[in-house]
């Protein structure tokens, strides 16, 4: 996977926790769809590493079967990074576009 | 519930991704294998009668273990990713306060073994101690995250069932005796109790026992779950050096 990939695959799994509590098949459901993510396994790892980076937190929450499971949820520093990439996402996207226009013409 | 090659196969699986891990620090690997456990096992549990096509289809949805370890370990110099950024003080990163190992322990002593102990000091004055322990237990048990709601509501009641039933039944008087004796003609003396009131001996130790039962069931689960947890939060946090 290449950085650019990971990058924004992180701070996809950062926007889907944002509005409330989710656990981790629910989040790998969503991401999964050939595109961000080619497998619903590659999620595991982003998430063990965004736990360590201290931008989310998860605790362990009652399932109605089966054993419990772990909910992922934004922290301070999450939303942060978040808020920081969604600024910049925009105009950096458009400007790559405006590149690759420019390349192609 | 699985059957013993559906296991098998799962456990085959997650072997395989531990080892395809290979590159990233133990504890990191041990908590990536146990993220993809728990995905099975949720995925797995969403279905009915489980079948081996269900396995391998989850199994197959999760990807190749080496495409996930790839881009776990891939250069991991540069990338633009919000998590590398942020954990550059990884190494002194330690478990928060509320999730390490004495934390089980802890509640077990306040809710469980407090109460019981602290009522049989209770004429040197341990009672006074009883709020505070107690309020202890419950802060602790119901800010850490390592237990689930529904633990923390039986934490919370039935821990501290045990001893605070045997302070009832110690200080509170929930029946009387009334004893009565005398001399009969013959010489022989004799004597004879009633018991008044709705909190018979009998009555008492059959709760007791019960709740009793219940407090250790509780502290037995609770006190097994929260050092799981720590131990795995612990691995997820350790240095790996």
């Amino acid at each position: 996977m290449t950085n650019l990939r990971r990058g924004a695959l992180e701070y996809c799994i950062l926007a889907l926790v944002r509005d409330g509590e989710r656990y981790g098949l629910d989040i790998a459901r969503e991401l999964t769809d050939g595109v961000l993510m080619a497998g619903e396994g590659t999620l595991y790892p982003l998430l063990s590493r965004l736990r360590k980076g201290g931008l989310v937190a998860s605790s362990w929450q009652e399932s109605e079967s089966g054993p419990p499971r772990r909910y992922y949820r934004l922290t301070p520093d999450g939303r942060a990074a978040l808020d920081t990439f969604e600024k910049t996402w925009q105009p950096f996207r458009d400007a790559v576009d405006r590149v690759l226009a420019a390349g192609r013409a | 519930m699985l059957t013993a090659t559906q296991h098998q196969r799962i456990d085959r699986y997650l072997a395989e991704l531990d080892g395809a891990l290979g590159g990233l620090p133990e504890t990191e690997r041990a908590d990536v294998v146990a993220g993809v456990r728990e995905h099975i096992e949720a995925a797995l549990t969403d279905r009915g009668g489980i079948t081996d096509d269900d396995v391998d289809e989850v199994l197959r949805a999760l990807g190749d273990p080496l495409t996930i370890a790839a881009g776990a370990t891939g250069d991991d110099g540069g990338s633009p990713g919000p998590a590398t950024v942020a954990s550059e003080d990884d190494r002194v990163r330690t478990v928060p306060m509320l999730q390490r190992d004495w934390v089980p322990g802890f509640v077990m002593v306040g809710l469980l073994i407090g109460p019981l102990v602290l009522t049989l000091l209770a004429t040197i004055g341990g009672i006074f101690l009883l709020p505070f322990v107690m309020l202890g237990g419950w802060a602790v048990l119901w800010i850490s995250p390592l237990w689930t709601p529904l633990e923390k509501l039986a934490g919370t009641f039935l821990l501290p069932g045990v001893g605070i039933l045997l302070f009832v039944g110690l200080f509170t008087t929930g029946s009387t005796e009334v004893c009565g004796g005398g001399m009969r003609e013959d010489g022989s003396t004799y004597q004879t109790c009633t018991t008044d009131g709705w909190l018979t001996p009998m009555v008492f130790w059959i709760t007791f026992v019960a709740v009793a039962a219940l407090s250790i069931g509780t502290a037995y689960v609770l006190y097994r779950n929260g050092r799981r947890r720590t131990a795995a939060l612990a691995q997820s946090f350790s240095t790996g050096a």
